[in-house]
């Protein structure tokens, strides 16, 4: 990946900053996106030799991507990795699925990728676009019924995008399951059983995983379309 | 340079040619000891001398499994790659004997490998990739027998992940890809098919096959490498 220039939304922590450590590792050129998070993200972006750059995705996309190009030249990939981590929309009680969550949630996660692909798709020669579901956006869940939709949502757009922007621009998805992340922490003993006697492997995802998948995405040349499954066999789809 | 698979082998069924030679070559490039096992002696010879230090085992995978995994004393990876199609016919041509042969080369082979390799496999932790094709995940017109026969395979592979854990299992669906003599009509009908207007090549698959082999949290997924020829699940 020498050479290459990646911006990862929601870099400052979880998921996306250990794609971006990943990717600086591979020898990229590493954009830390982050929304309020700013000492954390900028830790990930000493870390990865790269920078931190401010903004919400659903609101400042085209500043964010011009920013990047202004710092590195160029933009090759775009991981939409932003989505809102709010533990009230985490819930089985439809009463709670608020008008404000439901749009707090669009904005962020599918609005947000849209808008960043947008912005990236104007200056990118060639490159890739790799988007962040998750895996109750294929088969439902108990809980977290807003953000499946909009993860939905995201499945959609990135098979859209894929036919919209190609041959110039590979687009995908990585459908997460349960990643050993900030999300983890909301389950209760209980809830954690649960999830866990679901999958096979027996355990939660370790974001390393995660960034390799996305490494792998940012790299090969025939994949296009695709929603990559990471979940330790609990779907199995 | 990578040298993700330093300590570990793989054995790469069909591995003197085509996609599964892409395989073998990744493997061995990546630190793998490689074994390969094919039909024809002359193309593994052939195969063994383009990759370097490999271990060629001839051997037919319809009847030889047991054969194959007496030669390995170790297994981190398997990956069934060997395969094809026969022939070519609508549904209405396609006999009985054609739908039992290409069972056999298609899915029959694998669950014997995969059958007689599992004890290595346990021992190790290992996995299994099992090399299908997008006309399993959506069916064209290659033959009902061979589309079966690969959708076959690819729900074998999520079976298998949930039964064989903590052994992984996954699937690798290869698009279009140029590897023997294609007219050039063929190569333009199946560029046409991909979003990216062009066919694969046999090194964009075995990425995918080493990614898969690798992940450790990837387990009855089913992985497209196709130019967006398939964008079902």
């Amino acid at each position: 990946m020498k050479g290459i220039s990646v911006l990862v939304t929601g870099a400052s922590r979880g998921l996306g900053a250990a794609m971006a450590r990943a990717f600086s590792r591979a020898g990229a050129r590493v954009a830390v996106n982050y929304r309020v998070s700013r000492r954390e993200a900028e830790a990930v972006a000493r870390e990865c030799g790269g920078v931190a750059v401010q903004g919400h995705v659903g609101k400042d996309a085209d500043r964010l991507i011009r920013e990047v190009v202004r710092r590195f030249g160029g933009l090759d990939v775009l991981v939409n990795n932003a989505g809102l981590a709010d533990p009230r929309g985490w819930t089985d009680d439809l009463e709670k699925m608020t008008d404000d969550l439901w749009k707090r949630v669009f904005e962020t996660d599918l609005l947000g990728a849209f808008k960043c692909s947008r912005a990236a798709a104007r200056v990118m020669k060639r490159g890739k676009i790799i988007n962040v579901a998750s895996i109750p956006a294929l088969i439902g869940d108990r809980d977290g019924l807003v953000y499946a939709s909009l993860k939905a949502g995201v499945l959609g757009m990135t098979k859209g995008l894929a036919v919209l922007l190609a041959p110039r621009i590979q687009v995908n998805c990585m459908a997460f399951g349960s990643m050993a992340t900030s999300w983890a922490g909301w389950l209760d003993g209980r809830q954690k059983r649960e999830y866990l006697s679901a999958i096979p492997l027996d355990r939660f995802g370790d974001p390393q995983e995660a960034a390799e998948l996305a490494l792998f995405l940012a790299t090969n040349d025939f994949v296009t379309g695709q929603t990559y499954v990471l979940d330790g066999g609990e779907t199995r789809v | 340079m990578d040298r993700r698979f330093e300590g570990k082998t793989a054995l790469v069924t069909g591995g003197s040619r085509g996609i599964g030679k892409a395989v073998a070559t990744a493997f061995y490039r990546s630190g793998a000891r490689v074994f390969i096992c094919g039909r024809d002696a002359r193309s593994l010879v052939a195969a063994a001398k383009e990759i370097g230090e490999i271990v060629c085992v001839q051997a037919d995978v319809r009847r030889d499994a047991r054969k194959i995994l007496r030669r390995i004393d170790r297994l981190d990876v398997l990956v069934n790659n060997a395969g094809g199609m026969e022939h070519y016919g609508r549904f209405e041509q396609t006999k009985a004997d054609a739908w039992k042969r290409t069972f056999e080369l298609n899915l029959f082979s694998a669950v014997e490998v995969t059958r007689a390799a599992l004890p290595l496999l346990r021992d190790s932790k290992g996995c299994v990739v099992n090399v299908a094709s997008d006309v399993g995940r959506r069916p064209f017109r290659m033959g009902p027998d061979y589309c079966a026969a690969k959708a076959a395979l690819i729900n074998l592979t999520r079976y298998l992940a949930a039964e064989l854990a903590p052994v992984r299992v996954n699937a690798v669906c290869p698009g279009p890809v140029v590897t023997g003599d294609w007219s050039p009509r063929d190569r333009r009908e199946a560029a046409a098919r991909t979003l990216l207007g062009r066919t694969g090549r046999p090194e964009e698959v075995a990425e995918t096959v080493l990614f898969a082999a690798h992940c450790g949290y990837l387990t009855g997924a089913v992985c497209g490498v196709d130019g967006g020829a398939v964008r079902t699940p």
